[in-house]
């Protein structure tokens, strides 16, 4: 298995309280990887944490290492050498509630990411923006709407216009913290179609609070409980034949 | 039991209509008094011209109203960049161990009644104080030399920019403190390093409320005379230079409008008319462009 991240006995705190105890996880390239459990398990701080996020709230405090295998970033992304900064360019982030930045343009929304990664030449940008958009699904829709605000589209599109913002700098991995929970039905099946297309070319990991979700586009599914990882498996074999005993009781219902 | 209820309902209803009525009186009865007074003297010879002794006609306050739109500029060059830096500060870096601190002072800062920072200025700049802090009596840097300035429109400008820092940083810190979690998040977790998501997006999403920030801050100082009269004494004449008295409305204000003469004591009501006008017009205009989202 070709991993890419590699998560060795990571541990945080939200000021005082701990949510994450030991999770050690290794993430597999071009994959999608689900991370499910109850509210309140870790998953999103879990997230948070492969990108150094969640660090930045004061107060917050994060333990043990995580490995990441990139194209020009090899090693321990909590290394102290290592700038957060940098590390969140190989990454791409997608947020539960659609995010674009209200005051800028669809076109501005995605190409912001290609100027601060000091690309510079405006016909480049173009390309990348109209090709960001059509991977994300979006062009089509707003190919009339590209100057208008970005926060004038619907949600399922503002939330496919982040994810076009995401994959613009062209990142390794896409981290999607419950992408579709604010989402009707239709947006939801179009984001899921969306993702497995782009693991062709992203490793991509999400937390997700919908089984079925997980169930439908995930290859890996790790499930998690009360901060501590209590399985990780290929989706079916989790789903189908669960080692423990925990991971089975909240797959089939009877808490969560 | 239902009746006395509703009794209740209503004598808070009338106790809170009379709350609304004693604030409001006063409020139409200066707008009133200062539309019926001043409407009359207002021309537009007043409006270009010099004053004129007392009894002869045609005289202005055309300085007046050149003094107060310089010191505002002088004072806005100054006191709002570092303002705004201020805000940015304890809204963007509140984690920071002084931010609290910084925060703190502005808080006390703002309480400063003016004419206390008039004495400061006076002392300080007008006397040159600062100088003789360093035991000197000039600060030079070749043949430029930097001392006392008197009475001056350079000492009025600083002191109003002292006035303005702390209106501008406690609502600039206000508008940031508006912008949501979620879009700084955005921003960081592409790699936009911090300095740099505090200018592109948290200024850029905030631009409306750091505008109303100006406005109200500059609404503030225009009005003040209280620093002015320590600081530039007032001028007859048109802008020489920043080392020289200005005019400024409020001192027209305040000297004309304690002046034994009729038509003095009319262009006094006009100055403050103007003023007045200036300040309800730049709030109104702000009001109509947030509505219609020109500026968010």
């Amino acid at each position: 298995m070709d991993i890419i991240i590699d998560v060795k006995n990571l541990n945080a705190w939200y000021g005082e309280k701990q949510v994450l105890y030991n999770v050690s996880l290794q993430i597999p390239r071009y994959n999608i990887t689900a991370i499910i459990g109850p509210s309140g398990c870790g998953k999103t701080t879990f997230l948070r944490c492969l990108n150094r996020l969640h660090e930045l709230t004061p107060g917050n405090r994060v333990e043990g290492e995580i490995y990441f295998y990139g194209k020009n970033f090899k090693g321990n992304i909590y290394d102290s050498k290592v700038d957060p900064v940098e590390i969140r360019r190989h990454m791409g982030m997608v947020f539960q509630k659609p995010n674009p930045f209200p005051m800028l343009s669809v076109y501005d929304n995605v190409a912001i990411g290609l100027k601060i990664n000091g690309i510079r030449d405006k016909k480049k940008i173009d390309e990348i923006v109209m090709d960001s958009l059509k991977k994300a699904y979006l062009l089509d829709e707003v190919k009339d709407a590209l100057h208008k605000s970005g926060a004038s589209l619907s949600g399922g599109q503002q939330q496919r216009l982040c994810i076009a913002r995401a994959i613009a700098y062209n990142p390794e991995v896409i981290l999607l913290d419950e992408p579709t929970s604010a989402l009707d039905p239709v947006a939801t099946s179009k984001i899921e179609q969306l993702l497995v297309e782009l693991k062709r070319e992203y490793t991509i990991v999400i937390v997700t609070h919908n089984m079925q979700q997980a169930a439908r586009i995930a290859d890996y599914t790790a499930f998690m409980y009360l901060g501590k990882l209590i399985e990780f498996a290929p989706t079916e074999e989790l789903f189908e034949t669960p080692k423990n005993e925990l991971t089975e009781r909240y797959i089939t219902g009877k808490f969560g | 039991m239902i009746k006395k209820i509703k009794l209740y309902n209503i004598l808070f209803v009338a106790i809170c209509s009379l709350a609304l009525i004693i604030t409001l009186v006063p409020l139409i009865w200066i707008l009133a008094e200062v539309i019926a007074n001043g409407i009359s003297a207002i021309s537009f010879s007043l409006l270009t011209n010099l004053p004129a002794p007392p009894g002869i006609p045609g005289g202005g306050i055309g300085n007046y109203i050149q003094g107060t739109i310089i010191l505002s500029a002088v004072a806005s060059l100054i006191g709002f960049p570092v303002g705004l830096l201020m805000g940015i500060f304890i809204s963007e870096y509140r984690e920071h161990k002084f931010a609290p601190v910084v925060r703190f002072f502005v808080d006390v800062f703002a309480e400063f009644p003016a004419i206390v920072i008039g004495i400061f200025v006076y002392v300080i700049i007008v006397r040159g104080d600062i100088f003789k802090l360093f035991g000197i009596n000039a600060l030079c840097l070749g043949s430029i030399c930097i001392g006392p300035t008197g009475f001056s429109a350079i000492a009025g400008s600083i002191s109003l920019a002292l006035l303005m820092i702390p209106i501008v940083t406690k609502s600039v810190e206000e508008a940031l403190n508006l912008v949501p979690t979620s879009i700084k998040e955005a921003a960081l977790a592409m790699g936009m390093p911090r300095w740099r998501m505090v200018l592109t997006i948290s200024l850029s999403y905030a631009r409306g409320g750091l505008i109303l920030s100006y406005i109200l801050a500059l609404s503030r100082i225009a009005g003040e005379a209280a620093p002015l009269l320590l600081t530039v004494l007032g001028s007859f004449y048109w802008f020489t230079s920043f080392y020289d008295r200005i005019g400024a409305l409020p001192l027209a204000i305040f000297t004309y409008g304690l002046s034994p003469y009729e038509d003095y004591r009319a262009q006094a009501w006009a100055a403050s008319l103007l003023l007045i006008l200036v300040v309800l017009i730049l709030n109104i205009a702000l009001r109509i462009l947030i509505e219609r989202r020109m500026i968010r």
